[in-house]
């Protein structure tokens, strides 16, 4: 692996808002005078505070019921595990697995991801740059599939209203749900990747 | 590494400290455990609900509901160990715990059909839901026994609740009206057949204000079908109103002859008799049941014969027993009769004290004679009834014990009693020497006969012949004697003068009679003379 030497270390940094090279003394960009920071301030905190409250947020958004449908005044509870069981069961396995995919592998997957790369930069040894890069990105990639159920919800709810014959009722886990996928986003947007270089710069 | 490290500078300028941001988490670990705790807290109580069956229930689906509001849910149907009946629990929602009481009934509200209407209709789109009424007992009750018909009266309401029996079902059912003189006063909420008793039994429930009606005197009977009769006097056709006539029901009052009494409580027993006479036959509850013992034959004699006590009724023949006539018994064994005798009747008033009265009386008039005994009521049938009545010269008897029962002593009687009478002075007749009598009449009437042929003969004597006419030759005699003896014969003369001298002597002899008492001495003196009496020789 071939040693780069990064920006920071020649004394220069980024602006944030329009990418102007600045001197790290600076901290001022001179062309759109926005506050210039070299690092994300206290990355891991921040995306670890945030990565607990999506992981708190992810138990009742999974163990409370996402919908509620009234069909023929008789009203039905669905979780949404309970939810992919039942389309299992029905055969329609593309969609079970969708929904699974959706909403339990991506988000946990996602708060998995973050912690483990938060605990690279803090104390991580032997992990290569490049395979917690590649983590980083993937972390990226799946991110944006995580909203799923949360639009199933919404559009069953808006469209479907025939009264007492069928009706869906959005739950409580639909809520929260929508703050896990919010969160972790927002998590993801927190966590700084150039740590994982400077981790890396340190240690040579 | 140069001493200064422009990244240690520059990206950690700060010591990594506690950030604001860490009150997030934390404000959603917080708000998590106050709704877990709260909904810990604030659950709602549980309970479990024993059904014959879970038909239309399903489990996290099926509703509770008080009065139509929903207050739980469905959460577990499961089938009991012995597989006889499935147990529902259910949550309930907060706050409901006053609902859940000791009395407190629970049912699955389901579309019914009945003659009383159409319920449940609503249940058709919606699915089945438990209907929970709550009662007035006390809370804290959690397991229920489900109740399989929808009860017909929630409980609390004002009334009294009574239980009717009869031998055979008289086509009533849940919901029937109870009617008094035709209106509708209330419901019959159930109906079951009791093995133990081989009976129906029937509640039904009077709405007050009506359950004043029913009193200790009331007699209930079944409404419900026309009851046609025919009889010497007509034709009689009685039928109920069109509702009772289609749907049944169960009509009650007071028949005439019985005491009206007090209003009765919830729970009183009833009879449901077939129509109305027989509720007016029959109506007296109170009855004292007693045996009679019968040593002669009972054919025609059933359950249900009258007992008349010189020909006024009393009480019913209730049954016989049978189960001992196989004992051995040199005599033949008596067959005990249970007899209902009734207070009511004896005028002593329908109530459990008459009954005390009742049992005084009968020990009293038994100790004077008072025997039971079998009579004939039809001759055509051959019905038998029981009679009470005086035998002053019957032997002495005491109220005694079968069983449980106490006892009436027995004679025989009627033409049982006749037959008897009979046989006995037929036996006497057999046994009188009549054979002996026979012969000794035969030797009589020939020495009669041989007497008689001798008085013929000396009636046919010659000497016997002339008797007559030496009879009459004697008479002439005699008339001649005593004409000798009539006025102005000769003796007749001769007597008078006799007796005329005879009454002249004694004349004399009175005479001298006379003068001896005046002066005794005058048979030795003379007697003075005295001297004649001259004129002018008086007192001065």
């Amino acid at each position: 692996m071939i040693a780069v030497e990064s920006a920071a270390a020649s004394g220069l940094t980024s602006c944030h808002t329009c990418y102007q090279l600045v001197s790290t003394q600076s901290h001022r960009c001179p062309r759109c005078h926005s506050s210039v920071h070299a690092r994300i301030s206290n990355s891991v905190q921040r995306t670890m505070a945030l990565v607990a409250t999506a992981a708190l947020l992810y138990i009742p958004a999974m163990t409370l019921p996402i919908m509620r449908t009234v069909s023929l005044g008789t009203p039905m509870d669905s979780t949404v595990v309970g939810g992919v069981v039942v389309l299992w069961h029905m055969g329609s396995y593309p969609i079970a697995a969708i929904i699974f995919v959706a909403s339990v592998f991506v988000p946990v997957g996602k708060l998995i991801a973050l912690t483990v790369l938060c605990w690279f930069v803090t104390y991580g040894k032997g992990v290569t740059p490049q395979q917690q890069t590649v983590l980083y990105r993937i972390t990226e990639l799946v991110g944006k599939w995580s909203m799923i159920d949360v639009f199933v919800v919404s559009i069953l709810v808006a469209l479907i209203k025939l009264g007492d014959v069928l009706s869906f009722y959005p739950g409580v886990a639909a809520l929260t749900f929508a703050c896990v996928v919010i969160i972790t986003m927002v998590a993801a947007e927190l966590f700084d990747p150039r740590l994982i270089w400077d981790k890396a710069a340190q240690h040579e | 590494m140069s001493e200064v490290d422009p990244t240690a500078a520059t990206v950690e300028d700060k010591p990594p400290r506690i950030q604001a941001i860490w009150i997030l988490p934390l404000l959603v670990l917080v708000v998590g455990i106050y709704v877990v705790v709260q909904a810990y807290f604030e659950q709602g109580p549980t309970i479990t609900v024993r059904f014959e069956t879970a038909a239309g229930l399903q489990a996290g689906k099926t509703q509770l509901k008080a009065l139509n509001v929903e207050i739980g849910l469905v959460e577990e149907i499961s089938l009991a160990d012995n597989l006889s009946h499935v147990l529902v629990t259910a949550k309930l929602n907060p706050g409901t715990e006053s609902l859940l009481r000791e009395d407190t009934q629970i049912w699955v509200e389901r579309p019914r059909v009945g003659a009383g209407g159409i319920s449940g209709l609503g249940t058709l789109l919606s699915g089945a839901y438990v209907e929970l009424s709550p009662g007035t007992g006390t809370t804290g009750q959690r397991e229920f026994l489900g109740l399989e018909q929808v009860p017909a009266t929630a409980p609390g309401v004002p009334g009294v609740r009574i239980a009717l029996y009869s031998d055979r079902s008289n086509s009533v059912s849940p919901g029937d009206p109870v009617l008094y003189r035709g209106f509708k006063v209330g419901k019959v909420e159930t109906t079951e057949f009791d093995l133990e008793s081989s009976q129906m039994r029937y509640t039904a429930f009077v709405d007050a204000p009506y359950d004043q009606l029913v009193t200790q005197g009331t007699r209930f009977w079944n409404a419900s079908g026309l009851n046609l009769e025919a009889d010497a006097s007509g034709i009689r056709l009685q039928a109920g109103s069109l509702t009772s006539l289609i749907a049944g029901g169960v009509s009650f009052d007071v028949p005439d002859i019985a005491e009206i009494g007090v209003p009765v409580e919830d729970g009183t027993s009833f009879r449901l008799y077939p129509d109305q006479r027989s509720s007016e036959t029959n109506p007296y509850r109170f009855g004292r049941l007693l045996v009679a013992e019968f040593e002669q034959s009972l054919r025609g004699l059933d359950a249900g014969a009258p007992i008349e006590y010189r020909g006024i009724r009393v009480g019913t023949v209730e049954r016989i027993i049978t189960s001992q006539i196989g004992e051995m018994h040199g005599a033949g064994t008596a067959i005990p009769v249970v007899l209902r005798a009734e207070p009511g009747r004896f005028g002593l008033g329908d109530t459990a004290d008459a009954l005390q009265q009742l049992d005084e009386n009968l020990a009293f008039m038994v100790a004077n004679g008072l025997r039971a005994t079998v009579q004939t009521g039809n001759l055509l049938t051959g019905s038998l009834y029981i009679s009470l009545d005086h035998y002053p010269d019957a032997e002495p008897a005491l109220i005694g014990k079968y069983d449980a029962y106490p006892t009436l002593p027995t004679i025989s009687s009627g033409l049982e009693r006749l037959e008897r009478q009979v046989a006995t002075l037929l036996d006497k007749i057999n046994a009188l020497p009549l054979g002996d009598t026979v012969e000794e009449l035969n030797a009589t009437i020939a020495r009669a006969r041989t007497l008689l042929a001798s008085v013929d003969k000396i009636v046919n004597d010659e000497a016997t012949k002339a008797l007559p006419a030496r009879l009459e030759a004697t008479l002439v005699e005699l008339e001649r004697a005593a004409a000798s003896f009539a006025e102005g014969s000769e003796l007749y003369g001769g007597a008078n003068e006799t007796l005329t001298e005879l009454s002249q002597t004694l004349a004399s002899v009175r005479a001298l009679a006379q003068k001896l008492e005046d002066r005794p001495n005058t048979l030795i003196f003379s007697t003075p003379q005295n001297p004649d009496p001259e004129p002018g020789m008086g007192s001065q």
